[in-house]
């Protein structure tokens, strides 16, 4: 059958007014901008200083009067996608939104899947989990302190947590395989054991990091520009965070103490000693600080779990429970069921969830995200392999409302400034 | 139950000031005196790759019993069966869609993946990426261009890059 | 055909008269003694000295006006400073930043002919005029903004190297960098374009905020001196330079310099992150090229002012080059200030618009105030 060539008309012309594009501004606004002589611009998708979201300003003058979010751009339907996936594939699937946080978006997961089925994880997984958690948390602080900088223009604000993140990386690709997304937490335990050769890697990259950031802490934190760019720049009160619905750092950053962390305790955290750190101004440079300083807090739990994971026999990363032991056992009549479980799961991986079923009913959990809480809900049918439906929110879109409220009476360059402080990451809070 | 640690947020006057702007300049031109460059110049250089590096898979026939449990599994559904020439199913991999996951790997109870260390592939046409059971059979066309292998050591807070002569087996399959 | 049109033979009568002396182009050079006689080499153009056109050219090019403008401290010698700069600029801010900066294309001199490259593949990147534009206006004023880059290199001296000697050379210079600001805003305001036109908005309160300060400082200095005649500047500096004389007016004029040619922390009117490369944001290919060397052009002039009001000038030991050793002792030192300056980039972000100008009007201010009392005071007990 011979091709055949059709014409389509595609105009070529873009449209010149406002109105003809898509975005969600109320009607009338426009004209109401005219009428107030008011300049309204897009600090776009396609911007040196935006993520991937447009904001709408409004601006009289050089100030700020509103800011309209436009998010969306980076939706991806991880929700929708959960749903026609095993429990065991969606895995990579929910990590992947906020890349460098993917353990601790990966540990949401699986605990949910853990508190459905009762299974209980072993005290060395536990800790290898923790340590994995905080690894992410402190590459995402680094993160978010190189796109504040890179808004500010500080160029090497920018490239210097970005290499001292690449032994994070590097250190994730010792324990996991892989740099960024580890995939290495599954329900009852880790896909395998460390070594010791890598935990004595990842203690020397705590001292780096430590060593690295007395000197970042020279050129960008207590840089007179960088100071005088984020005090008293967009501040909000305590009334207001909570008001807004803040969370995690941005939250304690106002003066309210509130960690899941220390509320619902998970995996070790409260049987290591830690801080949380608070301050009281609310304004950027605070919000920037509180996560300097959670850089530090989560060095010192990393040194501490490696200490004690230094002590313990190695092996037994992944629960009975999970490998069907206890089972087998308590068919078979055993009073005490066999306690150690496999060291590695390979080559038994599908045998033990491949087909896991939840029971029905509705399964929550909150995590402490590197950028605040993030809530994970399932809810099963008790029959299927997949889940009837997957419920994530990520601390990006809650903070959102408060972000776009912080931002009236600023000036227009304080938006960039303001984005930075905030960590705003389009990919997280779209999913 | 973790303590609270309340931060000083500093707010300097004018002598302050002007320390900060010396020290951050102080800090530059030691930079430039002496320059601690981590850069791995790819593709002359490459990066000493630990032995559970998730890489590429190889496949080893002799061990498949065609259970389809790695294309059940697959997250992305990248591994597709088609029959081979003995009428058993084989398995093909799409690296259009591959993650780089190993869940395919870990769940072989025969082992017949085999994860290897290179990542960097380069296939002419998104059809190529498709690779048949045949095409995951041969060795994969290596061209060397590095010249030197870096290792990163961490040594009390100070990064050493470590550069060796350049390894033999770049692929690196994983032996049993 | 009237009786007042210049002849040939008077024109290059006139080129041969005000010719830069370089020994072996323009001077005969004294080989060796034979025999009570001394033979010399013949220079360039006496060797074309009858050739029909050739000798026209040749004798133009080395005429005093035309070399300064447009080999040195001109056309060419702001090309190359530009060259080398943006290439010492990347590479230091790379040393800092824990990595390499440019190695690629000449990886044996340590990638130097990157900037070069740059430039080429501009060439062959479309231009691109957008359809709000105001055409004309669009395409040509980044060429026109040549204009107000060069015409200052006529009053600035390089040692015997001018174009007009003039005893007002330094007011009249500041005044002619004063043009440059804009030119910017036109081509801001020719791209209508709402981050065009906050750029152009910001590099005229940039403008406001550093213009008095350099004026105040460069003034301070004149009246030290006692005179605004460039030669007796540099003259009276033999014993002392300026730096040493009247610090705080350096100081001034180097902060104002850093905000006159967007120098971090104050590169605000371009700023990459907050509007887009601000006045610039449409341009594209070649012309995109052109007016982003336009901030680097213009430091080169102002490096040129502080090196004569500061550093000495062309004082040097002679090289033996003729009249181009003063010319070179000034080239290096305006490319040295110009090194300087370019370190900037890693260690600071950028201010607010507001910080500026009240950094502009405030400190600036007063620094300047203070130089001008300590150049008074120097002047009036008369030690220069």
């Amino acid at each position: 059958m011979a091709e055949k060539e059709i014409a389509i008309e595609v105009p070529a012309v873009p449209p010149l007014d406002i109105k003809s594009m898509t975005v969600p501004i109320p009607p009338g606004l426009i004209e109401e901008c005219e009428r107030k002589d008011e300049f309204m611009i897009f600090v776009g998708p396609q911007h040196g200083g935006s993520g991937h979201m447009r904001i709408i300003v409004r601006l009289k003058g050089d100030v700020i009067t509103e800011a309209i979010p436009d998010p969306g751009y980076v939706h991806r339907g991880v929700e929708k996608l959960a749903e026609n996936r095993l429990y065991i594939q969606n895995i990579p699937l929910v990590e992947r939104p906020a890349i460098m946080d993917s353990a601790n978006f990966n540990l949401g997961y699986v605990r949910a899947i853990e508190r459905a089925l009762d299974i209980e994880v072993p005290e060395r997984a536990k800790y290898i989990r923790t340590i994995l958690a905080e690894l992410c948390r402190i590459g995402t602080h680094l993160y978010d302190a190189g796109i504040l900088s890179v808004f500010l223009g500080h160029t090497t604000g920018f490239m210097w947590p970005f290499a001292m993140r690449e032994m994070i990386c590097e250190a994730l690709m010792r324990i996991s395989g892989a740099r960024v997304t580890a995939s290495y937490i599954i329900p009852g335990g880790v896909r395998r054991d460390v070594s010791k050769g890598v935990l004595e890697y990842v203690r020397e990259v705590t001292f780096f990091i430590e060593k690295k950031t007395k000197d970042f802490e020279k050129i960008f934190i207590r840089n007179p520009v960088t100071i005088a760019r984020l005090k008293d720049v967009a501040p909000i009160s305590k009334k207001e965070a909570i008001k807004y619905g803040l969370v995690g750092p941005f939250l304690r950053a106002c003066g309210v103490e509130y960690d899941v962390r220390a509320i619902e305790p998970y995996e070790v955290y409260d049987q290591l000693s830690w801080d949380i750190v608070v301050a009281d101004d609310g304004d950027s440079y605070s919000r920037f600080l509180v996560r300097v300083n959670e850089i530090i807090q989560s060095i010192n739990i990393i040194r501490q779990a490696i200490g004690i994971l230094r002590s313990m026999p190695e092996g037994n990363v992944i629960s009975p429970d999970v490998a069907g032991k206890k089972k087998k056992a308590k068919e078979e009549g055993e009073e005490k069921a066999e306690e150690k479980g496999p060291s590695d799961v390979k080559g038994k991986f599908y045998r033990f969830f491949g087909r896991l079923t939840l029971p029905a009913g509705e399964y929550t959990t909150l995590t402490e995200a590197a950028r605040g809480t993030l809530l994970y809900t399932i809810v099963s049918d008790g029959q299927s392999t997949a889940p009837y439906r997957l419920r994530v929110v990520t601390p990006g879109w809650l903070y959102l409302k408060g972000f776009m409220e912080s931002l009236k009476g600023c000036r227009l360059a304080d938006l960039q400034a303001v984005y930075g402080s905030f960590g705003y990451f389009p990919p997280e809070a779209d999913r | 139950m973790p303590g609270v640690f309340k931060i000083t947020v500093p707010s300097p006057n004018f002598p302050e000031r002007v320390k900060g702007h010396l020290t951050a300049l102080a800090v530059g031109v030691r930079e430039v005196i002496r320059p601690n460059r981590m850069t791995i110049q790819y593709p002359r250089e490459r990066r000493k790759l630990p032995d559970r590096f998730r890489g590429m898979l190889q496949f080893d026939i002799s061990k498949c019993i065609s259970c389809f449990q790695c294309a059940f599994v697959c997250p992305a559904n990248a591994i597709v069966m088609k029959r081979g020439p003995d009428g058993k199913f084989y398995p093909c991999v799409n690296y259009s869609k591959c993650v780089f996951c190993h869940f395919c790997a870990d769940t072989c109870t025969k082992g017949a993946w085999k994860p290897s260390k290179f990542m960097d592939v380069a296939f002419p046409t998104i059809e190529d990426m498709l690779l048949t059971t045949e095409v995951l059979l041969k060795p994969p066309k290596v061209e060397r261009e590095d010249k030197r292998t870096v290792v990163y050591e961490l040594r009390e807070g100070d990064l050493i890059m470590k550069k060796l002569p350049p390894e033999e087996d770049i692929i690196g399959v994983e032996k049993d | 055909m009237g009786g007042n049109m210049l002849g040939y033979n008077e024109l290059l009568s006139m080129f041969r008269e005000n010719m830069v002396s370089i020994p072996l182009l323009t001077k005969k050079v004294a080989l060796f003694q034979y025999g009570g006689n001394v033979v010399y080499a013949n220079s360039l153009v006496d060797v074309l000295a009858n050739v029909p056109l050739l000798n026209l050219i040749v004798s133009a090019i080395f005429w005093r006006p035309l070399f300064a403008i447009l080999i040195l401290p001109g056309l060419t010698g702001i090309m190359l400073a530009l060259l080398y700069i943006i290439w010492f600029e990347r590479k230091l801010t790379a040393k800092v930043q824990w990595r390499f900066g440019p190695l690629e294309i000449s990886r044996s001199i340590g990638g130097l002919i990157q900037p070069l490259a740059d430039g080429i593949r501009y060439f062959f990147q479309e231009v691109i005029v957008h359809r709000e534009a105001h055409r004309p206006h669009f395409l040509q004023f980044p060429l026109l903004s040549f204009l107000p880059v060069l015409l200052p290199i006529l009053v600035i001296p390089a040692g015997a190297i001018y174009a007009i000697r003039t005893p007002y050379a330094i007011p009249i210079a500041v005044g002619l960098i004063a043009l440059i600001p804009i030119v910017i805003v036109a081509i801001g305001w020719a791209s209508n374009s709402k981050y065009a036109f906050i750029g152009s908005m910001r590099e005229v309160f940039m403008y406001f905020a550093y213009e008095i300060a350099m004026i105040i400082a460069a003034m301070a200095m004149v009246i030290a001196y006692g005179s605004a005649d460039a030669f007796v500047i540099v003259e009276k500096q033999s014993i002392v330079p300026g730096i040493l004389l009247n610090p705080f007016a350096c100081l001034a004029f180097f902060i104002a310099t850093i905000m006159a040619t967007s120098r971090f922390p104050f590169e605000i009117p371009e700023a990459d992150q907050e509007v887009v490369f601000g006045p610039f944001v449409e341009y594209t290919g070649i012309i995109f090229g052109v007016v982003m060397t336009l901030a680097y052009e213009k430091l080169y002039l102002l490096c040129l002012l502080l090196s004569i009001l500061f550093l000495g000038g062309w004082n040097g030991p002679y090289i033996p080059l003729g009249d181009l050793s003063p010319a070179i002792w000034l080239y290096i030192k305006t490319i040295v200030l110009m090194m300087i300056f370019v370190f900037f980039r890693s260690i600071y972000g950028r201010y607010r618009l507001d910080q500026a100008m009240r950094i502009g009007w405030g400190s600036l201010l007063g620094l300047a105030f203070v130089s001008l009392g300590v150049g008074i005071g120097i002047a009036c007990t008369g030690w220069l």
